[in-house]
């Protein structure tokens, strides 16, 4: 993509182009990042070099040899010659979590160093969200390390922090938690602690968030995570952290905070080019003001995600957003397109595996099609439904909500009333697993 | 010149004309084509000069890097020995003399705007150590020496972390807070206040610290070469363009392309050094 100079920006900004280039310049500049980022630099520039102060501080910077670069660089190469002697040791046991188990962490007195536990907790933080049981491995084998090294206590609090982190993808959320509670007052102690306990809250949040009544506290843990992030400059751990207080406040403030919550990930998220996480959020944002009833913003959102989610051929990613056009055209009256349309989206999601999407799905079509007074066929694909959740009890109750569609449909009272409620059940159950399913008297 | 269609004939002529303009010596034939394969090195008049005949037989507005490959002199870092003057954009440039083969001219090339893991920690500490520096001194009116003390503790403390670090730079500055934070705490001494911060605004975050706004500049100031700086201060600090030129001895015309350059490298300048908002 061609870039405009500083001197054509300037000649724009003094409206000495011509109008033709003065509005092919306009509209090259809400398409190019490259270009607004560089306006922005100039502008910026250009009032701070009017500041005298600004001038009277170069002196400062003038004289730039560091008098301790020696000792700074002894310390570098010590930490970078311990990370290479620790990949050396490490190599034959990362190559699977069989190969791992063959090292004796705890009795190898060759594995008792600085460098084996950072490694490993560098592994195990790069494994979570694939291989959560392997990082657990590596994490647990950290903590064991750390615990031998004298006066790194960094080291621990890194190791239980993994560890935490791979328990709670594990589902094991009470060890996680007990993890962490180890983890914290370690970096509480430390002068440079509060962007490591800002992790820690991240993962608590994370954590909370997955259960209702810990809306709250999932709330504040993924603020004070975001403001940590912010001040150190790190937008991506700053993203995910906005992402679960989108989800909080869905909770905890309803659906329009929510949805203004997920409009500032799709921000955030464009300006750092994250546009898998951007297309979620819009489809999020979308699902939000779907139930606000507010169907243009949603349908424009919708396909903001399809089109993202297209463009990274991401068909998992497409599947939301259709299921979402679908139900909005139900929502909004149009019964017979909506009808036929979440027809095909609840074959796409069955398709691709994804067994809850597609039974909220079909409950969605069975609505309408009771609404339609089509009955015909709607029993069939109930009985279809098959939901497991993370635990039993949800799990159970699950199973109960639904056969009050069945028998419903079985006798032929069911209403699309009834199953929207069931419907509107499920999608809370995960956050709520204890609470059995009320029908509506 | 095969970039630009120009055959070494036109520029030799133009270079003629150009040279008389710009009061430097022209440029032969035989010195062109001495250039063209790399046996001659290019000094800082004849950069100059072919710059200007560039931009008058195409009528673009090229920039000396584009023509040549230009580095700025980058002594305490690089370790290199390197013969350092000015060059024809009034940045400070380098050529490597230690090397055996044909001097080649790099162009400094800016990093990304976020600090990188393969960022060399030797260039950081030194470039980046210094606007810490300057922050702790006069953000929070740390003495010069307790605030050395301090980026080196924030030093190694990224080192510790460098693992799960993912901005080095704002990093380093986040942790570079705290600290003089508790220094001042420890000392009962009053914190600075800072303006309230509203995450979701840019514009706050923008205002929120003004000093370490103009210190970034500064940074990026000190960091051109005289000939720019001087230009800049002129240009910024209200010379007029004729002022400016005699100042510099050159002319007010050239003055503008000065400027122009100048401008453009501190813009370079600031992205690499990477302290800037979102």
């Amino acid at each position: 993509m061609m870039h405009y100079s500083d001197d054509q920006f300037a000649m724009w900004r003094r409206n000495q182009l011509q109008a033709e280039e003065h509005s092919a310049m306009q509209s090259h500049l809400s398409d190019c990042e490259e270009c607004r980022r560089m306006l922005t630099i100039y502008e910026e520039m250009d009032e701070a070099f009017r500041l005298q102060e600004v001038w009277d501080s170069v002196a400062l910077f003038l004289d730039r040899r560091p008098p301790r670069l020696a000792a700074l660089m002894a310390e570098y190469k010590r930490i970078e010659h311990e990370n290479e002697e620790a990949a050396k040791k490490l190599k034959p046991y990362l190559k699977s979590p069989m190969h791992f188990m063959d090292a004796d962490f705890a009795g190898d007195p060759r594995l008792h160093d600085a460098g084996v536990a950072r490694m490993l907790v560098a592994q195990a933080a790069s494994r979570h969200e694939k291989s959560p049981k392997f990082a657990l491995q590596l994490a647990a084998a950290a903590c064991t390390i750390a615990r031998k090294v004298p006066a790194q206590p960094l080291l621990l609090g890194c190791a239980l922090r993994e560890k935490g982190t791979a328990l709670r993808f594990l589902g094991q959320f009470k060890e996680a938690i007990q993890a962490l509670d180890e983890a914290e007052p370690i970096f509480l102690a430390m002068p440079d602690g509060a962007f490591d306990l800002a992790i820690v809250a991240y993962v608590r949040s994370v954590i909370a968030v997955r259960f209702a009544e810990r809306a709250g506290e999932a709330l504040t843990l993924a603020r004070s995570a975001i403001a940590t992030f912010r001040e150190f400059g790190d937008a991506h751990r700053e993203l995910s952290a906005r992402l679960v207080e989108a989800e909080a406040l869905e909770i905890t403030e309803g659906y329009r905070a929510a949805a203004e919550s997920y409009e500032r990930v799709i921000s955030l998220a464009s300006r750092l080019d994250r546009q898998e996480i951007a297309a979620h959020a819009f489809n999020n944002a979308a699902n939000e003001y779907a139930e606000l009833r507010e169907f243009d913003k949603a349908k424009l959102y919708y396909m903001e995600a399809l089109a993202r989610h297209d463009q990274f051929g991401n068909a998992v990613g497409k599947a939301y957003p259709d299921w979402g056009l679908a139900r909005l055209l139900v929502l909004s009256g149009e019964m017979e397109a909506g009808v036929k349309s979440l027809e095909t989206a609840r074959g796409d999601l069955l398709k691709l595996g994804l067994r809850e999407e597609h039974a909220l799905a079909t409950l969605d079509w069975a609505g309408a099609r009771l609404a339609l007074n089509r009955p015909d066929g709607v029993a069939a694909a109930c009985q279809e439904i098959v939901l497991r959740y993370e635990s039993e009890g949800a799990t159970r109750n699950a199973r109960l909500a639904l056969a009050y569609v069945h028998e419903g449909l079985r006798q032929g009272t069911a209403t699309p009333a009834l199953i929207l409620q069931v419907r509107n059940y499920l999608v809370q159950l995960s956050n709520n697993p204890s609470v059995a399913f009320q029908p509506a008297t | 010149m095969k970039v630009f269609g120009l055959r070494a004939a036109d520029i030799v002529r133009a270079a003629k004309g150009q040279a008389a303009e710009l009061g430097v010596r022209s440029i032969s034939r035989n010195q062109l084509t001495r250039l063209v394969q790399g046996r001659a090195v290019p000094r800082q008049n004849t950069i100059l000069l072919l710059v200007a005949v560039f931009r008058h037989l195409t009528g673009r507005y090229i920039l000396a890097g584009e023509l040549f490959m230009l580095e700025p002199a980058m002594e305490s870092a690089s370790g290199g020995v390197a013969q350092v003057f000015d060059s024809a954009d009034g940045s400070r440039i380098s050529i490597p003399v230690s090397s055996g083969k044909a001097q080649i001219w790099r162009v400094f090339v800016p990093e990304e705007t976020e600090g990188t893991a393969g960022e060399t920690f030797d260039t950081l500490f030194v470039e980046y150590g210094a606007l810490l520096r300057a922050i702790a001194m006069r953000r929070y009116s740390i003495p010069p020496d307790q605030a050395e003390e301090i980026v080196q503790e924030v030093f190694i403390a990224y080192l510790q972390r460098h693992t799960y670090v993912r901005n080095v730079r704002g990093w380093l500055y986040g942790a570079l807070r705290h600290r003089c934070i508790d220094y001042l705490r420890v000392r009962g001494r009053e914190i600075p206040l800072e303006a309230e911060h509203d995450p979701a605004d840019e514009r706050s975050d923008r205002a929120r610290d003004s000093i370490v706004r103009e210190l970034t500049f500064a940074a990026v100031l000190s960091r051109l070469g005289d000939k720019c700086r001087d230009t800049l201060r002129g240009y910024y600090l209200g010379d007029n363009q004729r002022d400016l030129a005699e100042k510099l001895s050159t002319t007010p015309g050239y003055v503008d392309q000065l400027i122009s350059t100048c401008r453009r490298r501190a813009a370079e300048v600031f992205r690499s050094l990477g302290l800037r908002r979102r």
